[in-house]
């Protein structure tokens, strides 16, 4: 951050993701080793490379709602896409955290929300009418039928329903946060952008309290075929809780997954002011991109390197003095070797500790920077780093320091959380978390 | 502080294929409004819309083949981001960090690949009309067939800032924030704070969109946002007057370079003006509607004005956003005179939407390069169709003819569906 800036702490958690809901189940299962990849039971697939995920079962948004909220949530609920109930509810839970449930503790045109969000996919069945009406049984589609009598049969809302924007919309109007609000839609990169940003909001002064993060569900048929056709998605026919495996020789590519994680970012002295506790301070930041013109990521991850040094720098910190490295790891064969080549450039001689959260979820995509800064946060405040889980056989071409097998204690509670995009789109995070905060 | 100023403007609308001519049409206050082509619409609500009729990427790259198979979206923005990177000419500077020069757009999501989409859903699914189900194994079993890769692809929002750096060089903070009709807007907002904190020192900002398609007029149908003045296309976008009824969908991109201002000043740069105000503020009220006396537009429209130092009689012109529906028109109108008292009757006030339609996610980026235009040729664009203004709207929105004046400072509103308000100055810049 630079000199002149406001400083930005954490003061709220909120957490919905496959290995728990809630910072402390999460991290038990993090600590604990235990993955939350398995066979998709959401609906029946066929076809896809792969048929596991990470999904959030018996997942209730109501579960968590503010109690003077429940009445609005419960209505407000038919306009929700899964992807916007994920974030409402680790919204709510962390505002509660932050000891923001009640109204009127801060001033609503100071209070602001940015997070990362993707493209939603329509629920199927919601169109299927529609759709049939207005097609033969050959298959030809008659948009004079859809015009007359297939729009007539959607639901009046369903537009609202599936915008990106809506994640953080319900939430602004349920909390009543007037001040900034944005959404970023840059699929891997994008919560940590949006974290990057609310930060910078409160930074300059705009606000003094930003709920920031993202939320994303690929449990979706349509978004599950979109991304076998766009990504190397993991062929693994083994125990389903191994088929992400970040930085293993095995690795064969991704896992889709779904959740939302939270941060509540709060001016320090008003956090001070008011006694809230204080989990960590986001120190700096840094975006880069290698985008290349024929498609795809540059190898040698040019983008992730520049966003590493730009948010070092950001923090006024060297790369000796981070504690560790909270890496992408999508277990994508080309992109976890360019990731592992950026962090070694950056870093030189200074072997920092690696590790990577998607083994235990799979990719939360729009949601993945958020919810694995907090498994990084929750571990440098309890004194020990998560491992990369599924990592038995480490590519000896990554050369990292892996943390593999079980947890690793640490006592330099400052780390860098980096996203990469499949268009070499990067965003790190400087953290620091207060292990006396627990 | 660090200063930003514009330094190359390129866009693509439903008036134009160009800056000059978009420019052109919109002080002639022609429509680009008419019957929609680009899919059968007969016997939809609304069968018209603003369309890039002519457009053409190969008019505008030598390698328009490539992106044949990409989205409008794409097609627009790589045609704007080309012009407003050669306005610049940035590309010319051999000074430049490439990762010091970032990308932030507001741009729509990509189109959904709708004949291939109903097909699928169709021979996937159990039943027929009311009650009909798709079977979703045979769903993505088929999917995986039939769905065109790079038509999936282009869906995603953030997708365009990626072909954008990929295709400039820009390997600096690269970000795409969607945010409904304010998008373009908020992601100039951002860009320019980025430049000012020192996270870069050129950014490619602007927007892109088009939701003249099947899917998108749907959706606004069934909200009943849109005019259904289908009888009378070039009349049916009318800001403020007592017979609006609804939006028309426009489509298109506008693009910037933003630049801070020693780096443009020492690379001999053409500086266009410079943002200096930039509000952002949420209405938190309802998904559907803005809230009824313009609080959160009121908010941001303030905000906008302390953070350039600049007082309401300051402000020699006004691109509403405007839109054409009934309550936006009124409650904007609201917002303006709680923001200017007295003085919101002296400025001049008009709605480029009453030509060009609503680019919705780029209709920002557009309107913040008119307000420059203005500012550059000391004319302002008029609100055609306003024959009888609502009584409810009583400013100076401009009506039927451009007007002359001396503008040096413009401001322009933008408001996304959910509540997101955002508003920029611009500035002439004079040293």
């Amino acid at each position: 951050m630079l000199r002149s800036e406001r400083r930005v702490v954490i003061t709220g958690l909120g957490i919905v993701s496959p290995i728990g809901v809630g910072p402390d189940a999460y991290w038990s299962a993090l600590s604990g080793g235990r993955g939350g990849v398995d066979t998709i039971r959401a609906f029946p697939v066929d076809g896809l490379p792969t048929d596991v995920g990470g999904e959030v079962r018996g997942f209730d948004p109501k579960a968590h709602a503010l109690p003077r909220l429940l009445k609005s949530l419960r209505k407000s609920l038919k306009y929700m896409a899964r992807d916007i109930q994920l974030a409402v509810a680790a919204a709510m839970m962390a505002v509660t955290d932050a000891g923001l449930a009640e109204p009127g503790r801060v001033d609503p045109t100071r209070f602001g929300v940015d997070l990362g969000a993707g493209l939603i996919s329509s629920e199927l069945n919601e169109l299927a009418p529609a759709i049939t009406l207005s097609s033969t049984e050959s298959g030809a589609f008659d948009y004079r039928t859809w015009g007359r009598e297939g729009i007539p049969g959607i639901e009046p809302i369903w537009l609202l329903k599936y915008l990106p924007n809506m994640l953080a919309c319900h939430i602004s109007i349920l909390i009543d946060c007037q001040g900034p609000s944005n959404t970023i839609t840059q699929a891997e990169a994008a919560s940590n952008l949006a974290i990057a940003e609310a930060t910078r909001i409160i930074a300059r002064g705009r606000a003094d309290i930003m709920i920031a993060g993202g939320a994303d569900s690929k449990i979706h048929p349509l978004s599950l075929v979109r991304m076998s056709l766009l990504e190397q998605m993991s062929r693994w026919r083994g125990e389903p809780s191994q088929a992400c495996k970040p930085f293993d020789v095995r690795r064969d590519g991704w896992v889709p997954g779904e959740g939302a994680g939270i941060l509540i970012l709060e001016e320090r002295e008003h956090a001070i002011k008011r006694g809230a506790p204080i989990y960590g301070e986001i120190l700096g930041f840094g975006s880069g991109c290698d985008a290349r013109p024929g498609g795809g990521i540059d190898p040698e991850g040019v983008g992730m390197e520049i966003a590493l040094k730009a948010a070092l720098k950001d923090a006024g910190l060297t790369p000796a003095e981070i504690g560790h490295v909270n890496a992408h790891g999508a277990a994508s064969p080309v992109s976890d070797l360019a990731e592992a080549r950026a962090i070694r450039r950056v870093f030189g001689d200074a072997r920092v500790p690696v590790t990577a959260l998607k083994g235990y979820m799979g990719n939360l995509v729009s949601g993945c920077g958020s919810v694995e800064l907090i498994g990084s946060l929750l571990g440098v405040n309890r004194g020990a780093v998560p491992a990369v889980l599924n990592c038995e056989q480490p590519d000896p071409g990554c050369d990292l320091d892996l943390v593999l097998g079980a947890t690793r204690p640490v006592d330099n509670p400052t780390f860098i959380k980096s996203n990469l995009t499949r268009h070499g789109q990067a965003a790190a995070l400087v953290v620091r978390g207060n292990p006396a905060a627990n | 502080m660090r200063r930003v100023v514009v330094t190359g403007m390129g866009m693509v609308t439903p008036v134009g294929r160009d800056l000059e001519s978009t420019w052109g049409a919109l002080l002639e206050g022609r429509s680009g409004v008419g019957r929609i082509s680009l899919f059968d619409a007969e016997t939809f609500p609304t069968k018209i819309a603003a369309e890039a009729r002519d457009f053409d990427l190969a008019a505008y790259v030598d390698d328009a083949d490539r992106w044949a198979d990409h989205c409008r979206n794409t097609q627009f923005a790589i045609a704007a981001a080309r012009m407003a990177v050669d306005h610049s000419g940035i590309e010319q500077y051999a000074g430049l960090d490439r990762a010091r020069f970032g990308v932030y757009l507001g741009s729509g999501e990509g189109q959904q690949d709708f004949p291939r989409f109903v097909d699928l859903v169709n021979r996937t699914s159990v039943g027929r009309g009311v009650g009909a189900q798709v079977d979703t194994a045979a769903f993505t079993r088929g999917g995986l067939e039939t769905l065109h890769p790079i038509r999936e692809a282009e869906q995603e929002p953030g997708t365009p800032a990626g072909h954008l750096a990929s295709i400039f060089g820009a390997r600096g903070p690269n970000a795409n924030c969607l945010t409904a009709c304010a998008a373009s807007s908020q992601a100039i907002g951002e860009a320019v704070e980025l430049i000012r904190r020192g996270d870069a020192d050129v950014m490619l900002s602007g927007g892109t969109h088009s939701m003249i398609h099947p899917f998108g007029v749907t959706g606004f149908n069934l909200l009943t946002a849109l005019s259904t003045r289908n009888d009378e296309p070039a009349r049916a976008s009318r800001p403020f007057d007592r017979e609006r009824d609804g939006f028309i969908l426009g489509e298109g991109s506008g693009m910037l370079i933003l630049e801070e201002l020693e780096h443009a000043k020492a690379r001999g740069a053409t500086i266009h003006g410079e943002v200096v105000g930039y509000g952002s503020t949420a209405d938190a009220f309802r998904i559907t509607d803005s809230h009824d006396e313009g609080r959160g537009a009121i908010a941001c429209m303030r905000e906008a004005l302390a953070e350039a130092g600049l007082n309401p009689e300051d402000v020699d012109y006004i691109n509403a956003h405007g839109t054409s529906t009934s309550v936006n028109d009124s409650v904007e109108t609201l917002a303006i005179k709680k923001t200017f008292g007295e003085t919101a009757y002296r400025v001049p006030i008009s709605s480029t939407k009453s030509m060009m339609g609503h680019l919705i996610a780029a209709a920002g980026s557009v309107e913040a390069i008119v307000c420059l235009l203005t500012i550059r040729d000391g004319v302002m664009p008029p609100t055609i169709n306003l024959e009888n203004p609502d009584p409810e709207c009583d400013l100076d929105y401009i009506p039927h003819a451009a007007r002359r004046k001396a503008v040096d400072v413009a401001l322009t509103n933008s408001f996304g569906f959910g509540g997101q308000n955002i508003a920029l100055i611009l500035r002439r810049y004079a040293g």
